[in-house]
């Protein structure tokens, strides 16, 4: 990240921001990991390298699968243990909410997920920002400039059901 | 000495050229310190001083003071490359490109969220404010808009940015 202190004032309806910011990828050159901790331990167990910041939550089942979704569009089903990949769905939009399950009014398991990028991370595409300026949303700008050739703006709920 | 001549006249032309890159304005008249002008007034009265500053490279100096200062760039971005709130670096003007158009957004705010700056800024403030938001798309003239920024450097400088024909299009 490439920060710059700036003066600010306190101004009623602006954000007080007093810094010019820019993000950059990591290390590697993703910008999200996800991370599953062993408190026991107090390290990772394992961990999956994403492109875009993981902005969805997780969802943990009882039997072992743990389901997130991606900026640029997956939502992926992933083997709790060792972290392997055993399923993965192409979304219309990125997924930024929370996966959840339930059992239908037919006592069948079911898992559904909003997709529809966005938040902080999405605005670059959402607003259809300049990405010329690197600082735009407030730093994001230049991080998630590719965001717009990886997925689309949308919004669908997804409901999948189990074998 | 013909060369000597030549030279001494170019020396001069540029000289005189340069002289109107920039210029101070410190004594202008009383509405220039009014507070709480409204849209309507500013209006009618300030096109030929819009139109002045946003030549001088003095006013669109303070003008990207008071961008940081009153957290335009909070919203806007640094660059004006957006955010919270539309880019201004682009083509795309929601509520007019014309420098009346600016003045008016800036003074009286918008009805999506940007608040009214009527009260915190006098007239010539809002005059600076509107030659620097100009100069972010690449309409300053060439002679008055930034070549560098004392910042952090997070966009090519107003001065060579393409100016694209403004459009009031919405997505």
């Amino acid at each position: 990240m490439d920060e710059e202190g700036l003066e600010s004032n306190y101004v009623a309806g602006t954000p007080y921001v007093g810094a010019a910011v820019r993000y950059r990828p990591g290390p590697g050159g993703h910008l999200g990991v996800l991370t599953a901790w062993d408190p026991a331990r107090a390290r990772a167990r394992w961990t999956i390298e994403e492109r875009f910041p993981v902005w969805s939550g997780t969802l943990a089942t009882a039997s072992g699968l743990v389901f997130y979704g991606t900026m640029d569009g997956w939502f992926k089903a992933i083997d709790a243990n060792d972290g392997t990949l055993l399923w993965k769905f192409k979304t219309d939009s990125g997924v930024i909410s929370q996966p959840i399950t339930y059992r239908g009014p037919d006592g069948k398991q079911y898992v559904a997920v909003l997709d529809g990028v966005g938040g902080w991370a999405g605005t670059p595409l959402v607003a259809n920002l300049d990405t010329r300026d690197q600082s735009g949303a407030n730093g994001f700008a230049y991080a998630m400039a590719e965001l717009k050739n990886a997925t689309k703006k949308g919004g669908a709920v997804y409901v999948f059901g189990l074998p | 000495m013909k060369h000597c001549v030549l030279g001494l006249f170019l020396s001069c032309s540029l000289l005189a050229a340069s002289c109107r890159r920039e210029r101070r304005w410190f004594r202008e008249g009383p509405e220039a310190s009014a507070l709480h002008s409204t849209p309507l007034q500013a209006s009618r009265n300030d096109q030929q001083n819009l139109e002045r500053y946003a030549k001088d490279a003095w006013a669109i100096g303070e003008g990207q003071r008071l961008f940081s200062q009153m957290n335009c760039s909070g919203c806007h971005g640094h660059g004006g490359g957006g955010g919270m709130a539309p880019p201004l670096m682009d083509s795309q003007w929601l509520y007019g490109s014309g420098l009346i158009d600016i003045e008016r957004t800036i003074l009286a705010g918008s009805a999506r969220g940007m608040p009214a700056f009527a009260d915190k800024l006098s007239r010539q403030q809002v005059w600076q404010l509107v030659a620097y938001v100009r100069s972010l798309s690449g309409h300053a003239p060439s002679a008055a808009a930034p070549t560098r920024d004392d910042h952090m450097s997070v966009r090519p400088p107003p001065s060579r940015t393409q100016p694209e024909p403004p459009s009031q299009q919405v997505d």
